[in-house]
């Protein structure tokens, strides 16, 4: 096991520029997760640690040892590939000893390694198939024993799970956590999917066109998201973004559209004032759980607005609710409202401590 | 309750009811030969245009077979017998004659009895053979760098290879002529195995080039993460481009095996094949049917022999490199 370090890591192809000065350190036995839409160079950067795309610039550290000019075969890491890539000659077998019969480990063990894998995988049963007589989650277990039999320096993962459905993909996440958390293997978990990056990692990093966003537990990118892009990115159902412009007022602040006034919390303010936003112009942003509807107009629920779809979920529903020329998502108890009509008026109120403000121009988040 | 010695999880801990784990037995067994043509119910109109297909098939057989037939047995008929007349009229004495005669192989004893013979077919044995194996060898790494490198260029590279095909054979051969003289190539088996490789490897590149495709990249990529290199991982997935190394094999002993015009300027006496050898036995003082029949059997053999042997890898190969699965 060991860490990983990016320094000032370049990736471009041709004209491409696919990872921009990349600076990022694994620690050892820590469980990162690369998050970002497809093209934001997460992938390049993996395929970057485990050798399998050159390094246009910058160095990647394994360790202390610069690994830049090592063939993948001499760096000791371990990769899941999001085709799962079997080798669909060998049985199942034979695709987990591979690795180990390079190492010229004796039999016994190559034979006690996989069988013990196997079994805690549950594909003891499968060891004598071959790729084409498994099922899609098996195919994955079999990628995943292949690279748990070596016990390598780090784990790299490339949307292990991005093919599988719904269902078996979540338990998948509980089984990859609690492997990795058992073994305290480094790894680095590429994935678009940000549910996977906050459910699993130790610390997520997010990338988008190549630059890195914010580095951080899931914790903090989902409560202190760096900006705009970040905050829309993490969450499900995403951020709420209002555009509102920023006046003063009785002392303090308030952001102001046409449809609602919302005055600004003191410190938040604060930053506001001393931020130096473009004409004024602010992006407010509230999550969907931070939102309360009302049938009624009252005190708490300000902002009229008129109901676009809802969405029940069992026993939470997506209100969508459309204020002005603006679309919100709140995520309420099931029955909060008992008219659900298309257009039908509704209230929204929100939890001013919960609200981001992002500067309208640079999108960054003003705390 | 045994403990996992090496991750410390107990086994129980990470036994979860799994559906899809199990995969129920009969999922995996072939099931019966269910072709679904046979379940077609077949109309009236579709049986005339099935016994007209088979006619036509039936046709065809005989048209490509009937000269294969009249090789074969004249091969092995006295001269006289090849070319003896029924008299006018008797049908039946013309179709005995075609199915009854006493065989002889005077034939192919005056055919190697000039001591010749042996060697030309081992020059076209080498020829083929050489080339075939030159062009596979380097067919399969340039096409694999072609098919997995990124390098600018490419496509031009690509169908600059293929382009060199779209000549005529009787474009390079004067060309080709007076490079091997330069060299001193002229009348050497190796000038005939150069010709042929410079015909046989941009078709091997271009039909290999199509199997490495259909690889995924992914699969050699695990191969080195795992330790293996480059090469080895290469080495690796060749099984996985059989059928094509296959059919690259037999197209292009093929195309050396038949080639006539080659042979014919550079080989000269020393590096004569088997179709310019079968030429020579048309002389001024008379054209030797039977020995001609003979070399023709002789030529045509090892050929339909390696057809057969590889004929599975090769109609796969001539289909899958060009169909993306």
């Amino acid at each position: 096991m060991a860490s990983l370090t990016f320094n000032g890591v370049w990736k471009r192809y041709d004209q491409v520029e696919a990872v921009k000065d990349l600076n990022l350190a694994v620690a050892d036995g820590e469980f990162l997760c690369l998050l970002g839409p497809s093209g934001c160079g997460k992938s390049s950067s993996l395929r970057m640690i485990a050798g399998l795309e050159f390094i246009s610039d910058g160095d990647i550290l394994l360790d202390d040892r610069r690994i830049n000019d090592l063939e993948p075969r001499h760096r000791d890491i371990a990769m899941v590939f999001e085709s799962y890539a079997l080798y669909p000659t060998k049985t199942v077998f034979e695709n987990m000893a591979n690795p180990l019969r390079l190492r010229k480990l004796s039999k016994d063990e190559i034979d006690r390694r996989v069988r013990e894998t196997a079994r805690i995988l549950e594909i003891e049963r499968l060891l004598n198939r071959r790729p084409s007589q498994l099922s899609g989650g098996q195919k994955q277990r079999v990628a995943i024993g292949r690279v748990l039999v070596r016990e390598p320096q780090a784990f790299l993962f490339d949307e292990p799970i991005a093919h599988l459905d719904a269902k078996l993909r979540a338990r998948m996440r509980g089984e990859l956590k609690h492997i990795q958390k058992t073994l305290g293997t480094t790894t680095v978990y590429v994935t678009h999917d940000q549910l996977e990056g906050m459910s699993m990692a130790d610390r997520m990093a997010i990338m988008r066109e190549g630059v890195l966003q914010q580095v951080g537990t899931p914790h903090e990118v989902f409560n202190r998201p760096t900006n705009v892009w970040v905050a829309t990115f993490v969450g499900d159902p995403p951020m709420n973004i209002l555009n509102a412009e920023v006046q003063a007022a009785d002392g303090g602040l308030v952001a102001r559209a046409p449809e609602y006034t919302i005055t600004i919390p003191a410190q938040q303010a604060a930053a506001l004032s001393s931020a130096r936003l473009t004409d004024n112009k602010v992006q407010i942003g509230v999550r969907p759980e931070a939102l309360t509807l009302s049938s009624v107009r009252d005190p708490q629920h300000p902002i009229a607005g008129r109901i676009y779809a809802v969405q029940p979920l069992g026993d939470v529903e997506i209100v969508d609710v459309r204020v002005g020329d603006d679309r919100i998502l709140v995520r309420t108890e099931l029955g909060t409202i008992s008219n659900e009509d298309m257009n039908a008026p509704v209230f929204l109120g929100y939890k001013p401590e919960k609200l981001y403000f992002f500067d309208a121009v640079s999108g960054q988040a003003v705390y | 309750m045994t403990t996992n010695p090496r991750t410390g999880t107990r086994d129980d801990v990470t036994q979860v009811q799994d559906d899809r784990a199990d995969v129920r037995g009969d999922d995996l067994l072939p099931g019966p030969a269910v072709d679904a043509r046979d379940q077609v119910v077949r109309g009236r109109g579709s049986r005339i245009a099935g016994v007209v297909i088979t006619a036509f098939l039936g046709l065809y057989v005989i048209w490509t077979l009937v000269p294969f037939y009249i090789m074969i047995t004249s091969s092995f008929k006295a001269s006289d017998a090849a070319f003896a007349l029924p008299p006018e009229g008797d049908w039946g004495g013309a179709v005995s004659q075609l199915f009854v005669f006493s065989p002889t192989t005077e034939h192919y004893r005056g055919l190697f009895a000039q001591g010749e013979f042996e060697r030309y077919f081992t020059n076209s044995v080498v020829a083929a053979v050489a080339s075939a194996v030159i062009s596979v060898v380097f067919g399969t790494t340039a096409a694999y760098a072609i098919s997995r490198g990124r390098f600018r260029g490419k496509r031009d590279l690509y169908f600059w290879i293929i382009s060199t095909r779209m000549a005529p054979v009787v474009a390079v051969t004067v060309p080709l002529y007076a490079i091997f003289k330069n060299f001193a190539l002229l009348n050497t088996l190796p000038a005939l195995i150069l010709a042929y490789t410079v015909f046989n490897l941009p078709f091997a590149i271009w039909i290999l080039k199509g199997f490495f495709d259909s690889v995924s990249y992914e699969i050699e990529e695990a191969y080195m993460v795992d330790g293996h290199s480059r090469w080895q991982a290469l080495w690796k997935i060749i099984p996985l481009v059989a059928p094509g190394l296959a059919a690259v094999v037999v197209l292009c002993i093929l195309l050396a095996w038949n080639d006539f015009i080659f042979a014919a300027v550079m080989g000269g006496e020393a590096a004569k094949t088997l179709p310019v050898a079968t030429q020579g036995l048309k002389s001024a003082s008379g054209i030797e049917w039977g020995q001609i029949m003979a070399a023709g059997v002789v030529t045509v053999a090892p050929m339909l022999l390696l057809g057969i042997v590889i004929r599975k890898y090769m109609v796969q190969g001539l289909t899958m490199g060009a169909v993306k699965q």
